[in-house]
């Protein structure tokens, strides 16, 4: 499958304005931002988590498997790893415990977690019930479950003028109607909705909820689902965690100080 | 995926206790709380996270099962040390004051709470109230905690609390009482609202 995309999806024209102004001082302001990262033990969430702590943030990031985030842990001791499952319910406030209670606040959440399945993908008609509530439970109710649980330290967060941003990382499945990407892009298109409604409702609070796709990348997940793929003309995860942090970063110095 | 079943996890019948400058008391639904509010009033809110400071456990040199409440740590930065009340058997089924007494607890004696393990720094002024001092490091304290501990209640609600009862929607960080004094640790730390 040909995936097209955009680089950010839905940040406002001003941001736009800014990033294209090409000013390098946006680009390193990550000294003591509290950064959590779902998904970071590979791909995408991985070179999230190098690219901030080489910024100077203080990250925290989350994965399903005990022995990955010890592994990252162990590369990075510098980041605090979280073991959870974004998907089940009763470990949202748990994860969150873990990461307001390490990081003392939270300014920037970024929910890049993601669930592709089934795989080999399938045509809608063939795809079971439980697939597609699996897909819907990691991509959409756990970013919004884990976001509402972040609201409050993130809220506290814009009131003390650090900035608060919240990501959900998208993908052109989200706007596109590509076949046999039926589940994941349901759920990508349902989490790009949910995050514009998001950012008009907290705009007022001072929390910015932006959707950013990345692109086509060289990971796990896209192995998987375009096993044949020629991964030279995919993306570098560290690549696009660099123009994500970019972005991030050109929020945050957006914020207004109270 | 666990669908919701509920709405909002509050009851919608809350409450909320006005009193007003002659000390005159009223009751009335939470809905109503705005409607009370006049032109440059003060609304203070806690936007405290409460932790789910209730550890079930064991007491090692005794083998006694006890239930541990943290009450209190001197910082936000402070994840090692906790004031404690520390109940013997039962639960929130047993109103606070019927408890049973913990085994008598001496410096050193150690404490086996879920994945999380403690030391008695020192008694505190009270056979119930200690200091706690947790063994591992910040990621495991963290996590045994979040994964291990209850929120704290008390026998007029029967029924378990989950985490997400005691966190209100503007809960930010959680947070436990510094020290106070003994009395006002055991009525007012951690509890669900």
């Amino acid at each position: 499958m040909d995936i097209h995309h955009k680089a950010i999806d839905s940040i406002p024209s001003p941001l736009r304005q800014l990033l294209a102004s090409g000013d390098d001082r946006l680009c390193n302001s990550f000294t003591d931002v509290r950064v959590a990262i779902t998904g970071g033990t590979s791909g995408l969430g991985l070179s999230l988590v190098r690219e901030l702590l080489d910024r100077g943030a203080k990250v925290a990031f989350v994965a399903r498997s005990r022995n990955r985030v010890e592994c990252v842990v162990q590369e990075l001791p510098a980041a605090h790893g979280v073991v959870g499952d974004l998907s089940r319910k009763e470990d949202i406030h748990p994860i969150t415990m873990q990461i307001v209670g390490a990081l003392g606040g939270l300014d920037v959440l970024i929910n890049n977690a993601s669930d592709l399945r089934p795989i080999p993908l399938q045509l809608l008609a063939d795809t079971e019930c439980e697939d597609l509530e699996r897909t819907l439970a990691t991509n959409l109710l756990g970013p919004f479950r884990l976001t509402k649980a972040m609201l409050g330290s993130l809220a506290a967060s814009a009131r003390e003028g650090r900035g608060a941003v919240v990501v959900n990382v998208s993908s052109d499945a989200a706007v596109n109607a590509y076949p046999r990407w039926g589940a994941y892009g349901a759920s990508k298109a349902a989490l790009l909705h949910l995050s514009r409604i998001w950012d008009e409702e907290l705009s007022l609070e001072g929390v910015r909820v932006i959707s950013i796709d990345p692109g086509d990348m060289d990971t796990p997940l896209h192995a998987a689902a375009v096993p044949d793929a020629d991964r030279s003309t995919l993306k570098r995860p560290e690549v696009a965690a660099r123009e994500l942090a970019d972005t991030v970063a050109a929020v945050l110095s957006r914020r207004t100080p109270r | 995926m666990i669908a919701a079943r509920l709405p909002i996890q509050r009851p919608s019948n809350a409450k909320v206790l006005f009193v007003d400058g002659q000390g005159n008391i009223e009751h009335h639904a939470r809905s109503e709380f705005a409607d009370l509010l006049r032109p440059g009033d003060v609304v203070v809110a806690n936007d405290a996270a409460t932790l789910p400071a209730s550890l079930f456990g064991q007491h090692s040199r005794t083998g006694r099962r006890i239930e541990v409440r943290l009450a209190g740590r001197d910082s936000l930065d402070e994840i090692r040390q906790f004031s404690a009340v520390v109940f013997g058997e039962g639960d929130f089924h047993t109103p606070t004051e019927d408890r049973s007494k913990p085994p008598k607890l001496k410096s050193g004696d150690r404490l086996k709470l879920g994945r999380l393990r403690g030391i008695v720094v020192r008694s505190l002024s009270h056979p119930r109230l200690i200091l706690l001092q947790f063994e591992g490091s910040l990621r495991e304290i963290w996590e045994g905690l979040a994964r291990h501990g209850r929120p704290i209640q008390y026998a007029h609600v029967q029924t378990p609390l989950a985490v997400w009862d005691t966190w209100t929607p503007i809960a930010g960080p959680p947070v436990a009482l510094r020290h106070l004094q003994p009395v006002l640790l055991l009525t007012g730390a951690c509890s669900h609202p």
